[in-house]
């Protein structure tokens, strides 16, 4: 879960250009520019990187890196 | 069945045809619709067509809508859009995201001879749609959409609103109203802009003043406007440039009316090279236009994972493809193309028309950037070195005219292509490769889009995110934009390939094509050999005095 929540905050750090530090995990992604092109980009990250399918619009309904990776372990666990 | 429609509408070019050419050009002049062909469409019940057979309607595949509306784009396409697609446009977001009963209220409508509309844009915003202002909250609507097909007349709209003040992508809904429902003092029309083509249309702009909407308007849950305009845009981004290869039928049909009938320096102006490679050209690529849409449109029933990235990159090759090739059209007819009467004055029409399929729904950049975020994962899971058929048997019916589809479902379509895997085109361009039978010309050509999607891949998978949104470079948007160019070769080799007899079986027609296709990757001029322009040109003739059609389907007009 840490994991996946250190693994997304470079991910966005990396999209964004920016240090990770200065990503929050608990800050709205479109809080930080991330728009819909963005979500699509993630979305494929996740899916290489977790093996796993996710629905496309999985960063629309889950807006934090907080709620993200939550949702996320959740589909892992169920695996 | 399109054979029906072209019985019931006539011999286009028969003066004496209340539905013909003349009566269509009249309308026109009189910023009219076509009010006698409306009433014959309204008899056939056409808007049966859009209607899901579930519902009582006619519309089973998408490939077949756009073969049965092909004949009304081919006579008038102020009447394809305004008595028919601007309709399904707006339908389709319904048996896309709506509910049961809003489906069945919908098809009741529109089965009664009903229209409906739909208003994503505004016009500060363009394709931006996301920054739409018009709001939606507390079930009231306030705003404008100002270009909206039908909107005077249509019983139904689609709307879509800005429903929470937060920024993302779940801030929009879409509602479905009737007029009737309405407080009319809540609902006002804003006056039709001039415009250069679809003269005829009523276009114009409805604004709503805190305009109350009943508790069961909302399609789907509140926030999914966005994903269910994208998923539709699936199935409407194929359907438009689609339909309007009937526009290029009549083009060509025009400028061999006019070719045949001249005499210029002692012989028919259809006999001098010049012309005939113009009529070649415009020719190889209908039927390339054609074979994309056709393929794509098949593709929505077999492989609807994929629909992303087909529909896209069908209205980003065809639009330009039939503007450029009516634009050509217009130079070989001369004086003729100018002139707003006479046998003639249908092309200078179309013309005008025609430039809707540029920016009309989507812009082609727009679609573009549709598909440039998906291209980074198309090259990571795309293998360059799979050779043989990917799940062949599979993908057969997509190139088969004809064959049987599994259902439209509008349920299994997904905003970006699922697991990133678009490989049906591009599969069958190597299967075809390695073919020692297949015409040489042919096989070299496939090759040509084979090396230039393995360097694709590379060229995707160098893109960062940053490339990918609205600051994308034009060198970032080549990719999506040379990525159709593989997938339209694709579909045309896959028709080839899968024809067993007449002119599809002949390699003719698929060497012109790829030789056009090619050429938008810089590879050749796209001009046709001499002995490419007398088959294709007297293909041509041949169907042009048989009274045929020109696409695919080669079916009897009525002239």
């Amino acid at each position: 879960m840490d994991d996946l929540r250190s693994w997304l905050t470079q991910r966005v750090a990396s999209y964004l250009g920016k240090d990770p530090s200065e990503i929050s995990p608990s800050v709205s992604l479109a809080t930080y520019g991330l728009d819909s092109v963005y979500a699509f980009v993630m979305c494929g990250d996740i899916e290489d990187y977790l093996d796993l399918p996710i629905e496309p619009t999985v960063a629309w309904d889950y807006e934090t890196i907080d709620a993200l990776a939550d949702h996320l372990s959740a589909l892992v666990d169920q695996r | 069945m399109p054979e029906a429609l072209e019985r019931l509408l006539g011999d286009p070019w028969d003066p004496a045809n209340p539905l013909g050419y003349a009566e269509v050009v009249a309308a026109d002049e009189r910023r009219e619709m076509f009010a006698a062909a409306e009433r014959e469409l309204d008899a056939y019940g056409l808007s049966a067509e859009f209607v899901p057979s579930a519902y009582g309607g006619r519309l089973t595949t998408l490939d077949g809508l756009v073969r049965i509306m092909r004949p009304v784009w081919r006579r008038d396409p102020t009447l394809g859009l305004g008595y028919g697609l601007s309709s399904f446009i707006a339908a389709v977001n319904v048996w896309t995201g709506g509910s049961p009963d809003q489906q069945k209220r919908l098809a009741e409508q529109l089965l009664g001879g009903g229209r409906v509309v739909t208003g994503y844009h505004e016009l500060a915003h363009g394709n931006d749609f996301a920054r739409t202002e018009l709001t939606g909250y507390g079930r009231r609507l306030n705003g404008a959409k100002e270009v909206v097909a039908n909107a005077r007349r249509a019983e139904s709209m689609v709307v879509f609103a800005r429903t929470s003040p937060e920024q993302g992508s779940r801030s929009h809904s879409q509602f479905l109203l009737s007029k009737a429902d309405l407080p009319p003092d809540r609902l006002a029309y804003l006056p039709r802009f001039g415009s250069m083509g679809m003269r005829g249309l009523d276009l114009g702009g409805i604004v709503f003043t805190e305009c109350p909407m009943p508790a069961d308007a909302l399609l789907g849950s509140p926030g999914e406007g966005i994903e269910t305009a994208l998923r539709s845009f699936q199935v409407t981004r194929i359907a438009l440039p689609a339909m309007m290869v009937g526009i290029l039928d009549t083009g060509l049909r025009s400028v061999l009316r006019f070719a045949t009938a001249r005499r210029l320096y002692g012989r028919t102006a259809a006999d001098i090279p010049y012309l005939r490679a113009t009529l070649a050209g415009s020719f190889a690529d209908l039927l390339l236009c054609d074979a994309f849409c056709t393929v794509a449109a098949r593709a929505v029933h077999v492989l609807p994972g994929e629909a992303s990235v087909h529909a896209s990159l069908v209205k980003y090759i065809v639009s330009k493809r039939l503007i450029d090739a009516m634009d050509r059209l217009s130079r070989v007819l001369g004086a003729h193309f100018y002139i707003r009467q006479g046998e003639y004055a249908i092309f200078q029409k179309l013309l005008r028309d025609v430039s809707v399929v540029g920016f009309g729904h989507a812009a082609r950049v727009a679609c573009l950037a549709t598909v440039l975020p998906q291209m980074p994962r198309l090259a990571r899971r795309a293998d360059p070195v799979a050779e043989g058929p990917v799940a062949a048997g599979a993908v057969d019916p997509l190139f088969r005219l004809g064959a049987d589809l599994p259902p439209l479902d509008f349920s299994r379509l997904t905003v970006t292509s699922a697991r990133g895997r678009v490989e049906s085109l591009s599969a069958v361009l190597r299967t075809v490769a390695g073919q020692a039978g297949a015409d040489p010309e042919l096989r070299r050509l496939a090759m040509v889009f084979i090396t230039e999607l393995n360097g694709l891949e590379a060229d995707a998978g160098q893109l960062r995110p940053r490339d990918l949104g609205v600051d994308a470079s034009p060198d970032a948007l080549a990719v999506p934009a040379r990525f159709a160019a593989v997938l339209a070769a694709g579909a045309v080799l896959g028709m080839w390939w899968h024809a067993r007899s007449g002119f599809l079986a002949d390699p003719a027609w698929a060497v012109a094509a790829l030789t056009r296709l090619a050429a938008d990757l810089g590879h050749g001029d796209g001009e046709l050999s001499g002995a490419l322009v007398e088959r294709l040109a007297s293909e041509l003739v041949g169907r042009f005095a048989g009274a045929r059609a020109f696409d695919l389907a080669d079916s009897p007009v009525p002239g």
